[in-house]
């Protein structure tokens, strides 16, 4: 096997000058995800060139401002949850402590968790429902995009050649039910593995706003609008016709869902988003987890 | 490729492939017999190390990680007074790991205690979740981690 040539840079000007002479390069921070994919014993598999960015201060800040978080690229998971544990969205910080355990969160960062090519991982799903955005930067260019905008409706890349994800940004929110489920794990049971994000808003028995979302086995990710806005609105406990309402917009969803998503992970999101719908309530002290 | 680092105190340099796993160069080109690579995937903790003062399981990660870096395994840890408090709160609390298990129980222990000397029950538990051990009552190895943390704070006062 020929060795493959890696660069490690220690500043941002010389990460994106080698990027864009050599855009096909693997980014590689911690690598967690990326070692977990490779199956068996012996040696990684790794492509030709690789940039190793684990080294380069610019994308290892974390910043706040009063609207908003801003977190590097390649600050690992477990800084995120020492620093921003009582500030961060309790959806997000969820996600981050169900990632693995410690020993990966010490390695894994947040940019490799939002951009795995072959699936969609925990931090996906928070991200997106909160609104935050990320900063793509390429060589004398950067851009700020939604997070779906990452992947193509097929669930491909979609940066340019030459472009990275440099810091993402976490609008502070003010959700007073805020729940994230993850079963399974994605790379031991992708078969059967789902996660399910929701933000919702009760007010005087109302339901002021709602979101949810979901990701299953490799890159499908589920969002329905129309779901969204059929909860939006409505008293709580939701009644059984919203509720059954709900189902079958949901069934239909579900059924135009690739193929690689399972039945057996299509009935356990329908199974948790009903146990959901019905659980809603006025809130109390409690979080919904 | 030349990977410079830090290896239980001591500069070190390594000639390995790119594609080398930390755990190989370790276990095999620098003789760390410590570690033992079993699982390959993160899940049994037998290849943890200390990398710039944090826990990771080497078999995740690639050698050229450890570009200049500093790593401690458990050759650095033994002989040390460290070590006295580890065992110590170990046997008072009747964590007896065995030979197998010992040196990553050593290098996770002293990781939660580089980190704070009064880890709670949870915290300590939440980091040998990622280990697969069938030797050890984890409750008592619980109490004996915080045992040593005591007996740290003792010996580091006391000075």
């Amino acid at each position: 096997m020929n060795d493959s040539k890696v660069f490690q840079p220690t500043s941002l000007g010389d990460l994106m000058k080698i990027y864009q002479d050599y855009p096909q390069a693997l980014l590689l921070a911690g690598g967690t995800a990326i070692a977990r994919e490779q199956k068996g014993d012996g040696p990684f598999e790794l492509p030709n060139i690789i940039l190793h960015i684990n080294r380069i201060s610019e994308l290892q800040r974390i910043s706040r401002t009063e609207r908003y978080f801003e977190i590097g690229s390649c600050v690992p998971i477990s800084r995120i949850l020492k620093v921003g544990q009582h500030v961060l969205p309790k959806v997000f910080t969820h996600a981050l402590h169900n990632i693995a355990h410690p020993a990966v969160r010490n390695m894994g960062t947040i940019g490799g968790n939002l951009s795995h090519q072959p699936r969609r991982l925990n931090t996906f799903g928070p991200l997106t429902i909160l609104d935050a955005r990320v900063e793509l930067r390429k060589s004398g260019n950067s851009r700020w995009v939604q997070i779906p905008r990452l992947f193509t409706k097929a669930g491909d890349p979609a940066l340019e050649p030459g472009e990275l994800i440099s810091r993402i940004r976490i609008p502070f929110v003010d959700w007073n039910l805020q729940f994230y489920q993850r079963i399974g794990d994605p790379f031991t049971k992708p078969k059967s593995s789902i996660t399910f994000t929701a933000l919702t808003d009760v007010k005087k028995g109302e339901i002021t706003d709602f979101r949810g979302a979901f990701t299953f086995l490799g890159k499908s990710f589920l969002r329905d609008r129309e779901l969204e806005t059929l909860i939006t609105g409505k008293k709580v406990p939701l009644s059984e016709r919203i509720r059954s309402e709900a189902r079958s917009l949901f069934r239909s969803a579900l059924m135009e869902l690739p193929g690689e998503v399972t039945l057996f992970q299509k009935q356990r999101a329908l199974r948790l988003l009903q146990w959901y719908l019905s659980a809603l309530h006025e809130p109390t002290s409690e979080l919904m987890y | 490729m030349k990977i410079r680092f830090t290896l239980n105190g001591r500069a070190v340099e390594a000639q390995t492939s790119t594609s080398t796993r930390l755990v190989d160069m370790l276990h095999k080109d620098l003789q760390i017999k410590s570690l033992h690579p079993s699982c390959y995937d993160g899940q049994c903790g037998n290849c943890a190390v200390i990398l710039n003062g944090e826990l990771v399981f080497s078999c995740l990660l690639p050698a050229f990680a450890v570009q200049e870096t500093s790593i401690y395994t458990y050759e650095g840890i033994v002989n040390t007074l460290e070590y006295n408090d580890i065992i110590s709160g170990f046997h008072d609390e009747k964590a007896y790991p065995c030979a197998y298990c010992l040196p990553a129980k050593v290098v996770i222990t002293q990781s939660i205690l580089e980190s704070t000397l009064d880890p709670t029950e949870q915290e300590i538990l939440e980091t040998f979740s990622g280990t697969y051990c069938p030797c050890t009552n984890f409750n008592n190895l619980a109490r004996g981690v915080i045992r040593a943390g005591e007996y740290r704070r003792r010996r580091l006062h006391e000075r």
